[in-house]
Order: structure tokens, then C-alpha cells, then sequence
């Protein structure tokens, strides 16, 4: 089962979840798979959820997981963040942390050096 | 008063079903941010369940759903080990989002369930956990 779908942009490689719902029955494959992508030199990550319908606490989880996996040298922004999931974000506050984009095109010029 | 009945394998891929459902009976009766807002709570109790009452063991998960009114209860019903009482003070989620390194990656879930529903109480009733949860829910505009 896919979880991801990557395209890479000349600023930022961008990574489409596939999966309608983000949660804790894939939260550890999905944190598998992005920090294969960190480790092997993929350092300005745009995370497009555009497809994602529902999130729970194990699959934002798992997204700060990548962001601290990231460190200092990098960074993951997110796009195209539907209204119910940003619910989630509000209520953790964890959109104080993320920086939020309505599309992965405008995600991915942030992140030009 | 309309009382509806679920029950479920403790397993992680049978919660999406049952938060779903709960939704969609909760529109009936409130706004879909409401209702989606249940929904999270729902997955989030069904996830403590399956991860650490059931961490150890397998079972059954029974939800009963209870609507009065606007009145919402959920009850919870496993076999699996005995869970920790309700804390004394609420989880609370402090951490200043500019660092990085001292994000939190787990713990959110009770911080939700208990910011999103009004009260919850724990018991521990022979050999199962029986967890009610209870939200008033406003009526649709």
C-alpha cells in the first residue's frame, strides 16, 4: 500500500499523501517512508495533504517526528490543508509550528534558498 | 433518547469505521465541525484502547452511544488492562513551537479528548475498563 507520491520541484521536493486518512494504522509506515526520503539528502520537504480527509494525534505525530528528524538542517512545510484537518492543527496548536500553504506550488517557492 | 450499540475488534484498522459512523449519526444533530470534532475524540479513545489496554492482549471494543436531545454520551467498554483514573488535573499541551527539538510527537490524544468533550470518567468494573464521555452538542443552525 502506497502512502506517498513524490515530484520534485526545483525548490523543494514534494510529497502527496495518498492515503485519505492519516492516522495511527499507518502512522508508522508513513514516518518510515519520510525519513528514508530526510536520510538520503531531501532537506526541503513540502508535505501536500491536499488529499487527506481526516488526521489523529498518531499521524500529526508522526509529521513533527520528521520535522525534528530534520533538525536545523532543513525544513517541511505543508499544503493544501483541508478545513476539518486543520481543526486538528488549531487544537494542538501545531499550527503555530507548521508553516501552511493553500497549494504545494506556493509551499515550495517558500522554501527557495 | 436513541441508544445505538457498536462493537469492534481492538484493532487499529477497524477505528476509522467507527469514528465515521459516529460522525455522521452526530450531524443529524449538530454542525460537521461538531461532528468531525466527535470524530476525532472517538478515534482517539479507540486508539488508547487498542495501544495500551490491548497492548499486551487482544479483545472486543463496545461503544454505545447514547443521544438525548443534544445531549451526547459515549461509553466504553474493553477487557484489556486496567487503565490509569482520570488525572486529577487536565493534560495539558505546553511547548513553545520554536523549538524544535522539544516538540511533542505522542500524548496529544488524551490533550483532545479532553478539550473536546465536555466531562469524561473512568471506572474499572471487574475485569473491564468502562470509560463515558459526555458532549453537549450545539444544535445546527
Amino acid at each position: 500500500m502506497s502512502l506517498i507520491q513524490t515530484q520534485q520541484d526545483p525548490n523543494a521536493l514534494i510529497v502527496k499523501v495518498v492515503q485519505t486518512r492519516l492516522d495511527a494504522k499507518i502512522a508508522v509506515n508513513f514516518k518510515e517512508e519520510m525519513t528514508k526520503l530526510i536520510n538520503e539528502g531531501n532537506h526541503k520537504l513540502v508535505l501536500d495533504l491536499s488529499g487527506v480527509d481526516f488526521i489523529d494525534s498518531s499521524g500529526l505525530g508522526a509529521i513533527v517526528t520528521c520535522l525534528k528528524v530534520l533538525g536545523r538542517k532543513g525544513d517541511l512545510v505543508i499544503a493544501g490543508v483541508k478545513n476539518d484537518v486543520m481543526t486538528m492543527f488549531v487544537l494542538t496548536r501545531m499550527d503555530r509550528v507548521f508553516q501552511l500553504f493553500p497549494n504545494s506550488e506556493d509551499a515550495a517557492k517558500s522554501l527557495a534558498a | 433518547m436513541a441508544k445505538i450499540q457498536f462493537r469492534i475488534e481492538g484493532h487499529l484498522e477497524n477505528v476509522a469505521l467507527v469514528g465515521q459512523a459516529i460522525n455522521t449519526i452526530c450531524t443529524s444533530v449538530c454542525s460537521t465541525s461538531t461532528a468531525y470534532q466527535v470524530e476525532i475524540a472517538v478515534v482517539e479513545i479507540c486508539n488508547n484502547i487498542i495501544e495500551h489496554a490491548y497492548a499486551q492482549s487482544s479483545g472486543m471494543i463496545d461503544i454505545a452511544l447514547l443521544l438525548n436531545g443534544t445531549e451526547l454520551q459515549l461509553e466504553f467498554t474493553d477487557t484489556g488492562a486496567a487503565m490509569p483514573e482520570r488525572l486529577e488535573a487536565a493534560p495539558t499541551l505546553d511547548f513553545d513551537p520554536e523549538k524544535r527539538e522539544e516538540l511533542p510527537e505522542g500524548g496529544m490524544g488524551l490533550f483532545l479528548i479532553d478539550t473536546i468533550m465536555d466531562s469524561s470518567e473512568t471506572r474499572r468494573i471487574q475485569e473491564t475498563n468502562v470509560l463515558t464521555v459526555r458532549k453537549q452538542l450545539r444544535t445546527r443552525q
